[in-house]
């Protein structure tokens, strides 16, 4: 075993967070070492818009084969593998997820960051069910703001603020938190189909906003740091694709480049951690398999754990860092609160006459709306807590995956044929993307039967749908409905049996499967397993990341979150990753607790 | 801690008080109105939702 | 006189293409531009003389006249237009069967297998997509053969539809299928999955041949090669006069000058790009 030069910095990952914190910390001349899994990867290699290769035979993410996991519904099951990717679709190689994902950039709510404390005041103790176990972050929305900002700025969001300081926008989402200033970049146009929906929203009483996007919608943008990024072509090759055109802001070309221009920032591929070496106070280096297998060892006077959030809670249950959670006494913090994003109850429209030219679009294009997320309404009587956010998005139809027709219609043959040609023009869906509580009996540990391809443990996940969600995705379903039948009021809606013929509608109460499916795919938010929080006894990390257990060692990323928003993570975790950058400076500098 | 199975009530509309499903029915009125159901039991349906596609590409 | 067959029965019941089959099964083109950096118009590349069909690369023949004869059914020939034989999406398949993704390349398929006991735990087999095709294909023609009377190529296509639906309900009974595990409706959502793909994948995997499927739902390709941004379009109500005219990924087709979208990246960031890995 090979043991490398000791640096002051070494971080598990080279995506968003590993990126940002390199970036900050190099700038400030410590000494980084970064370890990616993966290989490196740039702009070139993104050139195909290819949908089979990249969208269906997923180019970009993780190979199961290598390293999956295992999934439970509940404590009773033995857990099966994830034998194909499928809900989720986590990335490898520089850049991570941050190279292929859509670039919806949200701020979490001032009540998420307080949701115990919020829920309790409002509507009691007892409206929250015995087993769930939402807890507040240990951090206020106030203290996270300046790096949202930061975050926003260096990524080049485009927006429009609906709340500056405490002064309420129309046209900005007026339930967002207080923002100090205006969004880097003034915000896309609406497309046809943006402005159907904003239209449809304002006149049912709701308060439609453009979202916030990564896709650079203006010629050119120059962050902090001076990197320049070029123009969206709407290509509509977003998700699942990294954007040759640099538009979509990922850290390959933001932050990794500026880490790299010091000089102090190494990265190292192909080094996939399995250890943390540690005394259970202090921990001393980080042990990685190379590319040719051969074990190997990176010192550090600090560590950081920057990698998805699956592979941050792994490496510390493999490494015994942290007392690992046990859902039958409720006792322990590491693997718990797992949590994911709970998606449902939208409605669809089948325009007969209409030409959206659905296949032009950006991953973060779309309008939305924030009236029926968290806690802003009142949810006297619905018998669930949390909300989501409402959203039609345009980012970009391609071909084999976008054929959707009319409920009723046959699945094959000349009928079906004839409502694709009719339909892939036109076809429209409102999403609801809603919160996801955390559960006791909801965790990571590590699997028992089954290995990844070094022989270590996969992470086993215990998870499924329960009935708060089940509730609130019925109920979302009755609210997305109606906004559909605004925007095409002449649609029928469908009912059982029927032909579709026209203009069609499809909505009503929303439906989860009895048993939460691996194969469909959902999102890859998912949160959890390494939690923040103000107690030692029911977190990880405090608000500066750092482990209470092990001072020189930050965990960083959606594996901190205590249960996830109704909201895409990733300006949260960028958040979180400059958080905590200032919270590895602080400590180089004086050691010791920060909290 | 286990959550009363839902896969019998796969397409069903059911009516659960905490972990236990205390009605099941063919739609929501059914379930509403069943004589064992009461104020403040969670009615959902159970089972895929109608085709259509209602995620953001996230 | 006997009917003309394209099929007939050869040793151990095995069916195999007669040359007349082979004939009528037709050929099917590739690409034979040759990269002059100027756009090829898709004329041109349609005039030019058809080569050989591609060579199997999995399939038996057998096996590639049931899946061709299958596709159809899920996409026919119609008065709408071409179908998955035209389009070459037997081919596609074979293609993927043979590549990696067909033998399960990102599969993990590491023992234990257990028979899921509930719902949502997907793939629990240690078959490949590729084994499980070469598995199920005979034990369907049975079931066929034994409802319907003939071969799925061989019947009417109201009976193959009927043959489809019983796959797609679970209704047709195949050894190795049937249990939670693995159902005769798990195959047909692959099988009608892999259909879709191979319509509307680029030209280059072998199906879409010429386009058909993207020129069917009115998709353009990839605008990029282009040149033309969407942004003039996608705010406004203006028809995008390519629709119908779509361009595949092969850089022969690009517009002259346009290799990549590399002149919209702002100045500072370079054509040649990062991230160079620290050594």
């Amino acid at each position: 075993m090979a043991v490398n030069k000791k640096v002051d910095v070494a971080i598990v990952g080279v995506g968003w967070v590993g990126g940002i914190i390199a970036a900050e910390l190099t700038k400030a001349g410590l000494t980084v070492v970064g370890l990616e899994r993966g290989h490196n990867r740039n702009i070139a290699q993104w050139q195909p818009r290819d949908e089979l290769r990249y969208a269906i035979r997923y180019d970009l993410f993780q190979n199961a084969s290598n390293e999956t996991w295992s999934f439970r519904h509940n404590l009773s099951e033995t857990a099966l593998p994830m034998r194909q990717l499928g809900a989720w679709l986590p990335g490898t190689g520089i850049g991570g997820a941050g190279v292929h994902w859509n670039g919806q950039t949200w701020r979490f709510h001032p009540r998420d960051f307080t949701i115990k404390t919020s829920t309790v005041d409002r509507y009691g103790a007892s409206a929250i069910p015995a087993n769930m176990a939402i807890q507040d972050w240990g951090i206020t929305y106030d203290e996270l703001e300046p790096y949202y900002d930061k975050f926003e700025y260096m990524a080049g969001i485009a927006g429009k603020a609906g709340n500056l300081k405490g002064e309420k926008i129309t046209g900005g989402n007026v339930f967002e938190g207080p923002r100090s200033r205006e969004f880097p970049v003034k915000p896309p146009p609406d497309t046809p189909l943006m402005a159907l929906f904003r239209k449809a929203t304002t006149n049912l009483g709701y308060h439609p906003f453009t979202g916030p996007t990564a896709n650079l919608p203006v010629a050119s943008y120059k962050n902090p740091d001076g990197i320049v990024r070029g123009q969206c072509a709407y290509c509509g090759f977003c998700e699942r694709f990294g954007c040759e055109v640099g538009a979509k802001a990922d850290p390959v070309g933001t932050v990794i480049p500026v880490a790299m221009k010091t000089g102090r920032f190494k990265v190292l591929e192909y080094a996939n951690a399995f250890m943390i070496k540690n005394d259970g106070k202090n921990a001393q280096s980080i042990l990685y398999f190379d590319g040719l297998g051969r074990i190997q060892e990176q010192p550090a006077d600090i560590i950081v754990l920057g990698a998805f959030m699956f592979n941050n809670v792994r490496l510390l249950l493999q490494s015994k860092l942290g007392t690992p959670y046990d859902p039958t006494t409720a006792t322990g913090v590491v693997g718990r609160n797992f949590c994911y994003q709970t998606g449902g109850g939208g409605a669809s429209g089948w325009f007969s006459d209409e030409e959206f030219k659905r296949y032009m679009g950006a991953g973060a294009l779309s309008c939305a709306m924030d009236d029926l997320n968290a806690d802003n309404f009142d949810h006297t009587g619905l018998g669930f807590l949390g909300g989501g956010s409402i959203t039609v998005g345009q980012s970009g139809a391609r071909p084999i995956q976008s054929l959707s027709v009319p409920p009723g219609t046959p699945a094959f043959g000349s009928a079906w044929k004839a409502a694709v040609q009719k339909y892939y023009k036109s076809v429209v869906s409102v999403g609801f993307q809603g919160e996801s509580p955390a559960y006791q009996m909801h965790y990571c540990d590590l699997d028992p039967n089954y290995r990844d391809i070094y022989g270590n443990p996969l992470l086993r996940l215990t998870f499924d749908w329960q009935p708060n969600e089940r509730a609130m995705i019925a109920y979302a379903g009755t609210k997305t409905l109606p906004i559909m039948q605004e925007m095409l009021p002449n649609g029928t809606v469908y009912k059982s049996g029927a032909t579709p013929s026209g203009d069609v509608i499809s909505g009503g109460p929303g439906a989860l499967p009895a048993h939460f499916d691996t194969t469909a795919y959902q999102s890859t938010h998912i949160t959890g397993g390494a939690i923040m929080g103000a107690d030692p006894d029911t977190s990880v990390v405090n608000n500066y990341l750092q482990m209470w257990d092990a001072e020189n060692v930050f965990v960083v990323g959606a594996c901190n979150f205590p249960q996830n928003a109704g909201f895409n993570p990733t300006g949260t975790v960028g958040a979180l990753a400059y958080r905590a950058a200032e919270g590895i400076l602080k400590y180089h500098k004086s050691g010791g607790a920060l909290v | 801690m286990t959550e009363s199975e839902l896969g019998p009530y796969d397409g069903q509309w059911v009516a659960m008080r905490g972990d236990v499903v205390v009605a099941h029915g063919p739609d929501e009125e059914s379930v509403r109105g069943h004589e064992d159901v009461h104020d403040g039991d969670l009615v959902f349906p159970v089972g895929e939702p109608p085709s259509g596609f209602y995620l953001i590409n996230v | 006189m006997t009917e003309e067959r394209t099929t007939a029965d050869g040793p151990q019941g095995l069916h195999r293409m007669t040359r007349l089959g082979l004939l009528r099964r037709g050929a099917v083109a590739g690409v034979t531009g040759v990269a002059t950096g100027s756009l090829i118009t898709i004329g041109e590349a349609e005039a030019a003389p058809e080569a050989p069909p591609p060579t199997l690369r999995f399939f038996t023949a057998w096996e590639f006249d049931y899946v061709t004869a299958m596709a159809e059914t899920i996409w026919p020939t119609d008065d709408l237009g071409p179908g998955a034989r035209e389009a070459g999406v037997g081919y596609y398949i074979d293609g993927q069967l043979s590549g990696s993704w067909g033998k399960g390349n990102r599969f993990y398929l590491n023992g234990p297998f257990y028979q899921p006991a509930d719902t949502g735990h997907g793939w629990q087999i240690p078959m490949t997509p590729a084994d499980v095709y070469r598995a199920f294909l005979p034990g369907y023609d049975n079931y066929v053969r034994h409802t319907y009377g003939a071969p799925y190529p061989e019947l009417t296509a109201a009976q193959q539809t009927s043959a489809m639906t019983d796959l797609q309900q679970n209704k047709a009974s195949i050894p190795l299928a049937g249990s939670t595990s693995y159902a005769a409706s798990d195959f047909y959502a692959l099988f009608r999955q892999n259909v879709l793909e191979g319509m509307l994948s680029d030209p280059a995997y072998g199906g879409n041949k010429n386009m058909v499927g993207w020129k069917f739902v009115g998709f353009p390709g990839d605008p990029l090669r282009r040149g033309d941004p969407y942004e003039d379009y996608i705010f406004n109500d203006k028809p995008y006069p390519y629709a119908d005219k779509p361009l595949p990924m092969n850089p022969v087709y690009a517009k002259e000058g346009v290799s990549s979208a590399a002149g919209r990246t702002g100045s500072g960031v370079p054509a040649d790009y990062p991230a160079k890995g620290g050594k």
